[in-house]
């Protein structure tokens, strides 16, 4: 799912941090010249490639994982469903959503993973952990964790931008009208 | 203004120091010693009490002839009344300060007081042998001296001795020269000009007065009292002097030939000094005749007369300059001037004056025009525009009277930016040398003139011209002022008067300060003529700081309180309201000191004027931000919630980060 376009980098063109995604289709591949590319016109990104070996990596190591310690395999596929669903979800460019749920969710599996390891990795230590409804309620409840700071964080955040700037209007409003105390309107430069 | 200053009088008033030798006695009127313009009065000279002077005092609308008086002061001459002392005096009567000279009394008193009255007429041998020689000698160390008398007339002639046997020529300052004097004394050329602008002319205008005056002494009465003055300059025009001064009167004897002499029209056949003085020696010379005027085979009709000369014609041009335009857009005239007159001179200069027009587009171009073909017509004569009519000498002293009502000003204005007397010069047969620095001056002064500013223009001309009138500006005209050092204290006076009103420069006193102080600098000419206040009240306060540094007085408390009031406008130029507010707060107490240096400074002090400018800039770059940066926010204000959503879920995934690592920790040593 990853949103990825060909690449169109201008050979000596590093990546602009921050730069906002380009529109898809923006720039076609073997377009762009080199020296000629325009700020924004078509901005160098994260290519599909990357996305596309992130998932190659996932499944290579999902499988070896299977082939190696099936019971912790099945156990953190389980357990880490709900960043699945957060990554199918996310349309962000930097994926949020994806790094703050699964984060939350890898934190919850972490004990799990670590009982069946002490334990041993076996399918009666899975049936005790996922026979345990505590298992679930620490893995999905940390996930949960994750959607719910995830949605709340960002009004908090415009409620704080908000009051900033209204402070910052405030000051400099109070600042130019002391200005225009003591020198005047022509401060302002407008014909009285 | 002098029968007033006569009547004026209370008993027991105390006497005027004029300098610190002669006193004034302003209830001792003395009638028979006044003059048209100037009333006399007893006075005394403390160093020498026996001496026998009297005192005049100057009517203020006629400039005294200042570099007469200078050169006569050290003159002894047998048969002139010479100045002793001359200055300003205050005047109770009339509540203003006068122009006052002191002469030596004559014993014998004025030979008459009219040109009505009738004296026992003197005959010739008495003439020759007892009044004339002192007369005439004092005449010959006069023009000597390069100056001339221009007031010898019967009626200011005095006996100097109680027997009445010698005359002795009156008074020749208190007025500008010939003001005074009737036309049958005043030669053709002379009589034409207005009363004040007849100029100082040449000591052939003198001989020609004396010989007036002669038939006057002889016939003991004027043949011509009865005549008024425009029909006998028409008589002298279309006759010649000598027969309409004797009006009809037959004279014998070896006097006519004096008479001829002295009488003549033709100033270059007039006799001079030395012929007079040789005649009365007893050299004894054949009458000469009158020199024939060029007339005309036919006569040029105008305005319902004929006329034969030249002469005639420009003076009834002059007199009806409407009617003159119109003929002279006609060819008529031009074509009388080649065929019947005859004159190819004056045919040459007179298509020059109808052919010049340097001052086309301006108003009164076709009287303008009128004056050049008159000047073109008689080159002797006055230049006479509209109702104004002076010798190329006498703008200066008629600009004056113009000024005091006597005469209009615009005349003379549109007269001088229309360069008549550019004209005038370049019609001259041959130009005197001691016409040069006069004819340079009209040039300067056109200059002046054509600048409006005050400090310039036709007041600034007076000033130029007149080289001790005194500042005619209403504010201290009453002060009579001479000199720039001066103007301070009379303003101070005159604002002890007038503490209510506000304080400004009028032109003529910017044109006085302007002509008489040029190390004013010229700074202030524009700032005057500023269309803001501010700009006029500081250029006035410049001006007056440095007349103050001139010659004081240190301290103007009446004047600096009227300037004050005008001051915030000044303290207003400031940017700086806390500097405004606190600067208005101390004026008060810069003021009440009167020292104008100080004021300026405190009003106008260069650093702080800096340091104001500065922080203004200053202040301005600094609102430019702020405007720069309330414009960002309030164009952020619709981008914030999306601003805010991804700073929110970027805090969000760092929070969940790093929650997850204390987490993962906390698990791993908990459980290990």
């Amino acid at each position: 799912m990853a949103r990825t376009t060909s690449t169109a980098k201008a050979p000596g063109k590093p990546r602009t941090a921050g730069a906002p995604p380009a529109r898809p289709g923006a720039a076609k591949p073997g377009t762009a010249k080199p020296g000629t590319a325009k700020p924004g016109a078509a901005k160098p990104r994260r290519g599909k490639n990357s996305g596309s070996a992130v998932i190659t990596l996932t499944v290579i190591a999902i499988t070896v994982l299977a082939l190696t310690a099936l019971p912790l395999c099945i156990l953190l596929v389980t357990g880490l469903l709900p960043t699945g669903v957060a990554v199918l979800v996310d349309r962000h460019r930097r994926r949020y959503l994806a790094r703050t749920v699964g984060a939350m969710n890898l934190a919850g599996v972490i004990p799990g993973a670590l009982r069946m390891w002490e334990a041993g990795i076996t399918f009666t230590s899975l049936q005790q952990i996922v026979g345990s409804p505590y298992s679930w309620l620490i893995m999905y409840g940390a996930a949960g964790m994750g959607w719910v700071l995830y949605f709340c964080v960002p009004p908090v955040v415009a409620m704080v931008i908000e009051v900033r700037d209204d402070e910052t209007k405030r000051r400099l409003e109070n600042r130019s009208k002391l200005l225009i105390e003591e020198w005047g309107e022509e401060v302002t430069g407008k014909p009285r | 203004m002098a029968d007033q200053q006569a009547e004026a009088v209370a008993g027991g008033k105390p006497p005027i120091r004029l300098g610190e030798r002669f006193e004034i006695y302003p209830d001792r009127p003395l009638a028979e010693l006044r003059s048209p313009n100037a009333a006399g009065f007893v006075a005394i000279d403390r160093d020498r009490p026996t001496a026998s002077v009297f005192g005049l005092v100057c009517d203020a609308d006629l400039p005294p002839r200042h570099e007469v008086m200078q050169a006569l002061h050290g003159m002894r001459a047998e048969a002139l009344l010479t100045p002793y002392e001359w200055g300003v005096i205050d005047w109770p009567a009339t509540a203003r300060r006068h122009f006052s000279i002191i002469f030596e009394r004559p014993t014998g008193g004025r030979l008459v007081q009219s040109l009505t009255q009738t004296i026992a007429p003197k005959h010739e041998d008495e003439l020759i042998h007892h009044v004339l020689p002192p007369l005439v000698a004092s005449l010959r160390d006069l023009f000597a001296a390069g100056l001339t008398h221009r007031a010898i007339r019967p009626t200011n002639l005095f006996w100097r001795d109680a027997a009445h046997r010698t005359l002795a020529f009156g008074e020749c300052v208190s007025a500008p020269p010939a003001a005074l004097q009737p036309i049958a004394y005043e030669t053709i050329e002379s009589g034409m000009a207005m009363p004040a602008g007849r100029g100082n002319g040449t000591s052939s205008e003198d001989l020609y007065a004396l010989g007036a005056t002669i038939v006057f002494l002889l016939f003991g009465r004027s043949p011509t009292a009865a005549v008024s003055d425009e029909q006998l300059l028409a008589e002298k025009i279309g006759r010649g002097s000598y027969y309409a001064l004797l009006a009809g009167q037959r004279l014998n004897g070896a006097i006519v030939e004096a008479l001829r002499g002295l009488l003549t029209d033709d100033p270059r056949e007039r006799w001079n000094v030395q012929d007079l003085e040789m005649w009365l020696e007893g050299r004894r010379l054949s009458p000469k005749q009158p020199a024939l005027i060029k007339r005309a085979q036919r006569p040029f009709e105008f305005a319902g007369h004929a006329f034969y000369t030249a002469r005639g014609v420009g003076y009834a041009f002059s007199r009806d300059p409407a009617s003159a335009v119109r003929t002279l857009k006609a060819q008529d005239f031009e074509i009388w001037m080649q065929r019947s007159l005859c004159d190819d001179e004056r045919s040459k200069t007179l298509t020059a004056a109808l052919a010049e027009g340097h001052d086309t587009g301006l108003t009164g171009h076709d009287e303008r025009m009128v004056a050049r073909v008159c000047i073109a017509l008689d080159p002797a004569a006055p230049i006479r525009y509209k109702g104004f009519s002076a010798a190329i000498d006498g703008f200066g002293a008629a600009l004056v009277c113009a000024f005091r009502g006597r005469g209009s000003v615009q005349q003379i204005a549109e007269a001088m930016g229309g360069r008549l007397p550019q004209f005038w010069f370049s019609v001259q047969a041959g130009l005197k040398p001691e016409l040069v620095p006069i004819l340079k001056s009209f040039e300067r002064l056109r200059l002046h003139l054509e600048d409006r500013r005050p400090g310039f223009g036709i007041e600034r001309i007076v000033y130029e011209m007149n080289p001790k009138q005194h500042c005619l500006s209403p504010v201290i005209e009453a002060d009579y002022v001479i000199e720039a050092g001066d103007v301070l204290a009379a303003l101070e006076r005159a604002s002890e008067k007038r503490t209510g009103d506000d304080f400004q420069i009028d032109r003529h006193l910017a044109a006085f300060i302007a002509a008489r102080y040029r190390n004013a600098g010229q700074d202030w000419y524009d700032a005057l003529n500023s269309a803001d206040p501010a700009h006029r009240v500081l250029g006035a306060l410049y001006l007056l700081t440095r007349l103050q540094g001139f010659k004081g007085p240190s301290s103007v408390p009446a004047l600096a309180q009227r300037l004050g009031r005008q001051l915030p406008l000044v303290i207003d130029r400031y940017h700086n309201r806390e500097r405004r507010a606190r600067l208005k707060a101390e004026l008060p107490k810069v003021v009440a000191k009167g020292n104008l240096g100080d004021l300026l400074s405190f009003v106008d002090n260069a650093a702080e004027r800096v340091r104001d400018l500065q922080g203004f800039h200053q202040a301005v770059r600094d609102y430019a931000m702020i405007d720069r940066e309330l414009e960002l926010l309030r164009r952020e204000v619709p981008r914030r919630p999306e601003r805010a959503a991804e700073l929110g879920q970027r805090y969000a995934a760092t929070t969940a980060s790093f929650l997850a690592w204390l987490i993962a920790l906390s698990v791993i040593v908990l459980m290990g």
